[in-house]
């Protein structure tokens, strides 16, 4: 067999083998964007808490980092931008300085897609808070009064504060009673 | 009933004293009724915001949910002890934490000082707290098993359950008074509100049946005023075209009056209360010549030079002074030439509307023509008489035959000594009878035809008996009279002897 003949072989095959080549390629590109294909990733955007667990956020959200639900510990919260309130409330004395991060911060960070959340707190105590209040008003989940860390005996480790003092039409029994303190759990609802 | 006052009728003292008095009364009833509203909306708002307030800080459920977290709390601790429910002791410890954060903000803010007020929750409180912080460490070191310190710690809790629920159903109790007396006085004001609302409605129902009656009385009263309107305006214009023709006669009689005044006289003058002249119309300087400003403000005596001793000027002042009406007074003005003009003046008083005396009023005419003519007229006649008087021939002048005038010349002719002895004999007598024929028919062709006729030759008799012959014209005279002839007779008695000499001489 010539060399000549040889490379007539060589090609015959190569005409043969590449289009399967190509669409066994194809076929494993498809199926690779399926299930075998890697998801986004939501625990990697939120972060995997490293100590004891202080808020849980379930519901209809988009990231998660646990099954099913959000959850987070103080440092996955100090770790966001806190925003600080002034003022006065009818279970603390005086003017009160409030800091922790937006309410609206955390459910953009959770991808919170539902127009109300049920606020949980340590005893139990439930109450439901619509979604638009965190847009209408700069509603935070205070970590720290008076530049004091919150803990469970101080009404911590979280505490959703409303600035009161600045909106008038937020001092009624409506506006108070939201302000649910040692919130362990949010529940965003459709 | 009316609201308001007529004033048609026009208003009387009384009227007016009490004419606003509906307005009145009915401003005031507006007051005093915003003002009740008033109070009773600030009650109202006063009660809603307390009973928010009540709301707002839930006192009750405050005191509740700290009595609930010490039951909790315990029923943790005895779960744990118990091992039932899976319960840890980070959940004891978390209950406890959280029975903490109500024991020791209890006080804090708004609610708290309220909470704080309650009999015995200051005590309570303090005692809570002190034993808290007494089980603080002992249930941190809780143990499942440690029946000592579970015992411990409910024993140091024990009592404080009741006193807090006590409290819890204190503010309660006071709750339920606070919210009765807000819920009975808004009850009150809703009640009020309902009388006042009915109030309203029955007084606007009524004030609204008077408003109808009212615009019912106003619209008769209205067509009451348009009827008089209407009435008015016809009696007006019958009044106006009265009035208009009355204006029309009045100015028919001005202009009559002015063509009257104006052809019987030349111009018009007035005298005041001074009787010196305060006026005079223009046509007495286009009549007399003489300028007005001679005149005015001067006394008849001072425009003319009047005798004063004439019994004419004698009467005529004391006409004026008895402002007497007078006529034909005439008065002799010199003009700036030297010229006199003679004028005619007649005047009557006029009063003012006092009826006092404020001078004469008149119109004057310029009669110097017809005094000039007079004057001419009687010196004409005074020749013409001289004339007669000289004449040699006789004149007569008879009316129907009767004798009225003979000149002196015809009283010698017929043998009488005075013009009487003639004047109403009838001239026939003074005619021979054989002429009496033939002269009363030259009479009567003069008469008839009204021109001179032909001399005739008559023979007169004498008073004296002496017949002589004469030559006589005699022409009709028709301004003295109908049948009045002037006859001129010629004595011919001589000539007839010279002729009669002649012919005896021949």
């Amino acid at each position: 067999m010539t060399s000549e003949s040889q490379n007539m072989l060589i090609l015959g095959w190569a005409r043969r083998i590449v289009p399967g080549l190509i669409l066994l390629v194809l076929s494993a590109l498809w199926l690779g964007a399926g299930p075998l294909a890697p998801r986004p990733a939501a625990a990697q955007d939120l972060g995997v808490p490293e100590a004891r667990v202080i808020l849980t956020i379930s519901g209809r959200i988009d990231r998660t980092n646990a099954k099913g639900v959000a959850e987070f510990d103080r440092a996955m919260l100090e770790a966001m931008p806190f925003t600080t309130i002034e003022t006065m409330t009818p279970w603390t004395d005086g003017v009160a300085r409030f800091e922790g991060p937006l309410a609206r911060d955390l459910m953009k960070r959770v991808g919170a897609r539902g127009s109300r959340l049920l606020a949980t707190a340590l005893n139990d105590y439930a109450v439901e808070i619509p979604m638009e209040d965190f847009e209408k008003y700069p509603v935070i989940l205070a970590m720290k009064m008076n530049g004091k860390v919150l803990h469970t005996r101080t009404k911590g480790p979280l505490w959703v504060i409303y600035p009161w003092s600045d909106q008038a039409n937020l001092r009624n029994e409506t506006g108070y009673s939201r302000s649910i303190w040692q919130i362990k759990e949010l529940a965003i609802k459709k | 009933m009316s609201l308001f006052r007529r004033t048609s009728e026009g208003p009387t003292p009384l009227r007016s004293r009490w004419r606003f008095l509906p307005i009145a009364v009915l401003t005031a009833g507006v007051i005093v009724l915003a003002a009740v509203l008033y109070l009773i909306f600030v009650g109202l708002e006063r009660d809603t915001w307390q009973i928010r307030s009540e709301y707002r800080d839930n006192v009750p459920w405050y005191a509740n949910q700290i009595e609930r977290e010490l039951l909790v709390f315990v029923q943790k601790l005895d779960s744990y002890h118990m091992g039932d429910g899976g319960v840890t002791r980070d959940d004891v410890t978390e209950r406890f934490d959280v029975f903490w954060s109500r024991i020791y903000s209890a006080d804090a803010g708004n609610v708290g000082n309220i909470y704080i007020r309650f009999e015995g929750a200051e005590a309570l409180l303090d005692e809570a707290r002190r034993a808290l912080r007494d089980i603080e460490q002992t249930v941190a070191s809780l143990k499942p098993d440690d029946a000592i310190a579970h015992h411990l710690i409910k024993a140091r809790l024990e009592g404080l359950s009741e006193r807090f629920h006590r409290i819890s159903l204190m503010a309660s109790h006071q709750q339920n008074q606070e919210m009765t007396l807000h819920f009975d006085r808004m009850a009150q004001a809703h009640n009020m509100l309902m009388m006042i609302f009915a109030g309203v409605l029955t007084g606007g129902a009524i004030l609204i049946g008077l408003i109808l009656v009212e615009i019912r009385q106003i619209g008769a009263l209205r067509d009451s005023l348009e009827q008089r309107v209407r009435d008015r305006t016809r009696d007006l214009r019958d009044e106006i075209a009265q009035r208009q023709q009355a204006g029309e006669a009045l100015q028919k009689s001005e202009a009559r009056f002015r063509d009257f005044a104006g052809a019987a006289s030349d111009w018009f003058w007035e005298l005041g209360p001074d009787l010196r002249f305060s006026y005079l119309s223009e046509r007495f300087e286009q009549s007399t010549g003489i300028s007005p400003q001679q005149v005015l403000g001067k006394h008849h005596d001072e425009v003319s030079r009047p005798d004063t001793r004439d019994d004419v000027w004698i009467g005529h002042v004391e006409d004026m002074n008895a402002q007497r009406q007078f006529r034909d007074f005439r008065l002799v003005h010199m003009r700036d030439d030297g010229t006199t003009v003679h004028v005619s003046l007649s005047g009557t008083p006029h009063l003012d509307e006092a009826g006092r005396f404020s001078g004469f009023r008149g119109t004057g005419t310029n009669i110097t023509e017809q005094v000039e003519a007079e004057r001419a007229l009687r010196r004409s006649e005074e020749r013409y008489r001289r004339l007669v008087d000289l004449s040699p021939d006789g004149i007569l002048i008879h009316a129907q035959e009767n004798i009225v005038f003979a000149n002196p010349a015809a009283v010698r002719f017929l043998g009488a000594r005075h013009s009487d002895d003639l004047i109403g004999r009838n001239l026939l007598e003074l005619i021979d009878p054989k002429h009496h024929k033939a002269t009363k028919l030259h009479f009567k062709e003069i008469l008839a035809r009204g021109r001179e006729q032909p001399q005739i030759e008559q023979i007169l008799v004498g008073l004296d008996g002496r017949s002589f012959p004469v030559h006589s014209a005699s022409t009709r005279l028709p301004r003295e009279g109908a049948r009045t002839i002037l006859t001129v007779f010629r004595d011919i008695s001589r000539v007839a002897r010279i002729d009669d000499s002649s012919r005896s001489a021949s």
